[in-house]
């Protein structure tokens, strides 16, 4: 099928950029140490893998209900407000002026960008934190990950919105589909063309570039280069038509909160935090009664 | 004691120091202070995201742009196919929307979609919430007449809408359907319904016995690419909310007679006797012999009365109204009484209708009394199960059943071997086909399939078919894409005009647009000819007479009239800001400071 050849090209290109980036960024031997003594590593990555886990799951078992929560329950249209507020704030939509400077070097740059520079930047640093010394760097980063998503799907049943590409339909052209049709096949496969605020793109994006600054000490040329793609894939999202300035505002937000809590707080701590809320609110309804 | 007192005093000479301070106001702020602000009026625009279709989101971009510089404050709203359906068609939730409709082939269809008995019903019944007396009363003159009163009739209704710019909405342009084909496929044109489908079936196989360059398939069998979200697992022929291919349902169910080139040919009926006693229209219906559905029952006369019990009330009886099946409710309107006389005869009384309009309502698919019947369970308000269910393995009695399906993959359907037309080959039916039946017959009766392989974009269904995995792409390919169709030396494209037009509509529920005059004003906001030229690129033709502004398309209709005064105030698309003031001024609204109000 088509998807598995969409897929296998994937894989293939990003194989080949993290295997490079792997080789010169964190050392074969440090690597090869790390994957060698993995299985204390992996005990302590447990519970926070566990925390995405049951994210992800929550995501795929409430698929349907979450569709209809979304567009007849909770979700309310968003689009002409955002189109609103970008009307007022700017002369030209941001989208707009971005695709006005398109050429095809551009639109195969944004398209690679969006695709695999995106799904490289967010995989190579679990390769690089893993090959370090101390797993929090790691533990942070995937709890980052997780509250992005979180926060994110809860973001997407509230606010129901559509790309540019989906509203301006004369001046926005949507160039990902135009230049890589198949690509759909993927988008598809990962998300709906109503979850655009925020940007998870952007806030994934930055997220890997705020670790990268916080452990710069460990791989101080990681951090050019993650803010370099991190800054592309935000205006990627943007040149391509997918994304709204307010979605990617809204996701370098989000990114922020994420960073903060992957870093400052543990599964433990988060865990605690969730049983004193839980006590707190049955001792409040306790005294109600 | 005195503390209020001195309160009093203290309010009192402030109350003074202040009517002083006020009288010195200029009058401006005086009779701001005095009237009540005029309101601004807002609208919002409503159409599906590009996504799902470019050319509707275009043109409600282009309709909000138009507003906005006449002065009005507009949004622009998208959302999905399926929820879009729900909001217009069913719960009404929108100002103005922008959206394709199928077309109308039998200018009746126009009775359902204007007259006031439907403003309380779902679909395309009056989703304006219309409701004029003149307009009722040309609608129900009509049924009654013939030929060139009937057609008159019209001609007056369609004038009294666009003159008197009482429309509830206006059509853009009709627009050609572009599909495509591999090059090397003697298909000439695009297949649209089920006797297409099975010409092209015998033509390509035809083709395949003789031409060494196609590889051979057995069964004979074509591959046909759809792209979009058509959700293909859910078959049901009376939602509105499903965005499924509804050419399907034309070859999954049989009619009793089939509209062939504006000609009605009975098809499971064998005869059709009239009658016009006392002004009151009576048919008798004959059914041919030996008709089966696709599971192997057999066709009666309690399957047709069922199917249009059912149509009016999916219910049976069972809701505190009827709850009829919000498609096909035009036609089936159109019946008064339908009685079983035996098993293969079936008497319908159309009431003072003349048989022209009558003989529409044997255009409707006919449904298994067996699969129905326990679909009538209420499920809630003004739903039953049979709106609301998948019918993920449809059973009719088409020229081909279904065989399997994937959501959002592929749909495989199989020649129905025990076909009236392919078992006896009844003469009048055979004539119909373009090729020999024989191509298709095998030691065990006749063998063919269609697939219909979903992609997501056009892009990738014309990869396919570049490809060589799909034989055709029957979806309506933008003509932003018509490039690659010339470009490539291995497909062509297949053009065809049918109904399909895009139409504005108006929501009478509004309190703007209840007036007349504004949805007038409206509906001149959009440069039909501009659209025409830059969003369909030719491809289209401009609603500019009476009869297309009304959705019927000129060369269905003899006599086409021009309206008095409908030009688009503006050039090349863009809007005139003075004269689209000039115009709604005329209607009888006011501006400040550059906003529309009344």
């Amino acid at each position: 099928m088509a998807l598995e050849a969409v897929l296998r090209e994937l894989i293939f290109v990003v194989g080949a950029m993290l295997l490079t980036a792997t080789v010169v960024l964190v050392g074969p031997r440090r690597f090869a140490r790390a994957v060698s003594d993995s299985r204390w590593r992996l005990r302590r990555m447990l519970p926070v893998v566990g925390l995405l886990a049951i994210v992800l799951l929550i995501r795929v078992a409430s698929q349907n209900v979450a569709i209809r929560l979304q567009f007849r329950v909770l979700g309310r249209n968003i689009t002409p407000d955002i189109e609103r507020i970008e009307r007022t704030v700017f002369a030209e939509n941001p989208v707009i002026v971005l695709q006005s400077l398109e050429t095809e070097v551009l639109n195969s740059f944004f398209v690679f960008i969006y695709l695999y520079g995106y799904v490289f930047l967010l995989i190579f640093p679990v390769i690089a934190y893993f090959s370090l010394k101390r797993m929090n760097a790691l533990s942070s980063l995937i709890l980052a990950f997780t509250a992005n998503y979180a926060i994110g799907l809860v973001c997407y049943m509230f606010f129901i919105a559509y790309g540019p590409r989906n509203i301006l339909a004369i001046d926005v052209t949507p160039l990902l589909y135009e230049v890589y049709p198949q690509a759909r096949l993927l988008t598809n496969e990962v998300n709906q063309n109503t979850n655009v605020f925020p940007s998870l793109h952007t806030s994934l994006s930055v997220t890997v570039f705020i670790l990268a600054w916080w452990t710069r000490d460990e791989y101080p040329l990681w951090v050019p280069i993650s803010g370099f793609l991190a800054l592309s894939v935000v205006i990627s999202t943007m040149y391509l038509g997918i994304h709204w300035f307010s979605d990617v505002i809204a996701g370098i937000f989000l990114a922020g909160i994420s960073a903060y809590i992957g870093i400052t707080y543990s599964v433990n701590d988060l865990s605690q935090i969730g049983r004193s809320i839980l006590s707190r609110f049955r001792n409040w309804t306790a005294n109600r009664s | 004691m005195d503390g209020p007192l001195q309160r009093r005093h203290l309010l009192a000479s402030l109350g003074a120091a202040g009517s002083a301070a006020l009288a010195g106001c200029s009058e401006r702020l005086w009779s701001r202070a005095e009237r009540t602000a005029p309101d601004r009026v807002s609208l919002e625009v409503k159409s599906v995201p590009t996504d799902d279709d470019r050319i509707a989101a275009m043109i409600a971009n282009r309709l909000t742009e138009n507003l906005r510089d006449a002065g009005i404050d507009t949004d622009q709203s998208a959302i999905d196919e399926a929820e879009f359906n729900r909001e217009v068609l069913i719960d009404r939730d929108y100002d103005i929307f922008v959206m394709r409709h199928p077309g109308i082939d039998e200018p009746d269809s126009l009775r359902s979609l204007l007259h006031s008995d439907f403003v309380g019903e779902q679909g395309w019944q009056n989703p304006f919430s219309l409701s004029d007396p003149t307009v009722d009363d040309y609608l129900e003159a009509q049924l009654q007449l013939s030929a060139d009163e009937r057609r008159e009739t019209f001609d007056s209704m369609f004038e009294y809408l666009i003159e008197e710019d009482t429309a509830p909405f206006t059509t853009v342009a009709h627009h050609d359907h572009i599909g495509a084909k591999r090059r090397i496929l003697e298909i000439s044109r695009l297949p649209t319904d089920a006797i297409g489908y099975l010409n092209a079936l015998g033509t390509v196989t035809a083709q395949y016995a003789n031409d060494d360059e196609l590889e051979a398939r057995d069964p004979p069998s074509i591959d046909v690419g759809f792209f979009g979200q058509q959700l293909v697992s859910r078959l049901n022929p009376l939602a509105v909310d499903l965005t499924s291919i509804s050419l399907v349902f034309d070859l999954l169910y049989d009619p009793l007679y089939r509209r062939i080139k504006g000609e009605y040919v009975p098809w499971l009926a064998q005869t059709v006797r009239w009658k016009k006693e006392n002004g009151q229209l009576e048919a008798l219906v004959t059914l041919r012999d030996g008709l089966q559905w696709h599971d192997g029952e057999l066709i009666d006369a309690a399957d047709i009365a069922f199917t249009h019990r059912f149509l009016f009330d999916t219910s049976l009886g069972e809701g505190e109204s009827p709850i009829p099946a919000p498609q096909y409710r035009g036609r089936q309107s159109l019946v008064d009484e339908v009685t079983i006389e035996t098993d293969r005869t079936v008497s319908f009384s159309f009431g003072s209708l003349s048989q022209e309009v009558a003989q529409w309502a044997f255009t409707l698919p006919m449904l298994p009394e067996h699969i129905w019947r326990s679909r009538a369970e209420v499920i809630g308000e003004q739903r039953t199960e049979a709106l609301a269910w998948d019918n993920p393995e449809p059973v009719g009695s088409g020229l081909f059943r279904f065989h399997d399906s994937t959501d959002n993959e592929f749909l495989d359907l199989h020649l129905f071997d025990e076909h009236r037309l392919l078992a006896t080959g009844a003469p009048e039916l055979l004539a119909q086909l373009a090729f020999d039946r024989s191509v298709l017959e095998t030691e065990d009766g006749h063998a063919g399939k269609l697939q219909f392989e979903i992609s997501p974009n056009v892009g990738s269904a014309i990869d396919a078919l570049i490809e060589g995995d799909i034989d055709l792409v029957a979806s309506e390919i933008p003509v932003d894409s018509r490039e690659r169709l010339d470009e490539s030396e291995t497909i062509r494209p297949l053009t065809h005009s049918t109904g399909t037009f895009y139409m504005i509509g108006y929501n009478l529920r509004h309190p703007t647009l209840t007036n007349r005059r504004f949805r007038g004003a409206v509906s001149r906001l959009i440069d039909r000819d501009d659209v025409v030229e830059t969003f369909f690129e030719g491809y289209a033709t401009a609603a500019e007479t009476h009869n297309s502004l009304n959705g019927v398309p000129d060369r269905l209709w003899e006599t086409t009239r021009y309206p008095h005064d409908f030009d688009f105030p503006g050039e090349d698309g863009t809007v005139d800001t003075e004269q689209a003031r000039e115009m709604f001024e005329e209607a009888g609204y006011s501006y400040v400071e550059g906003e529309l109000v009344e």
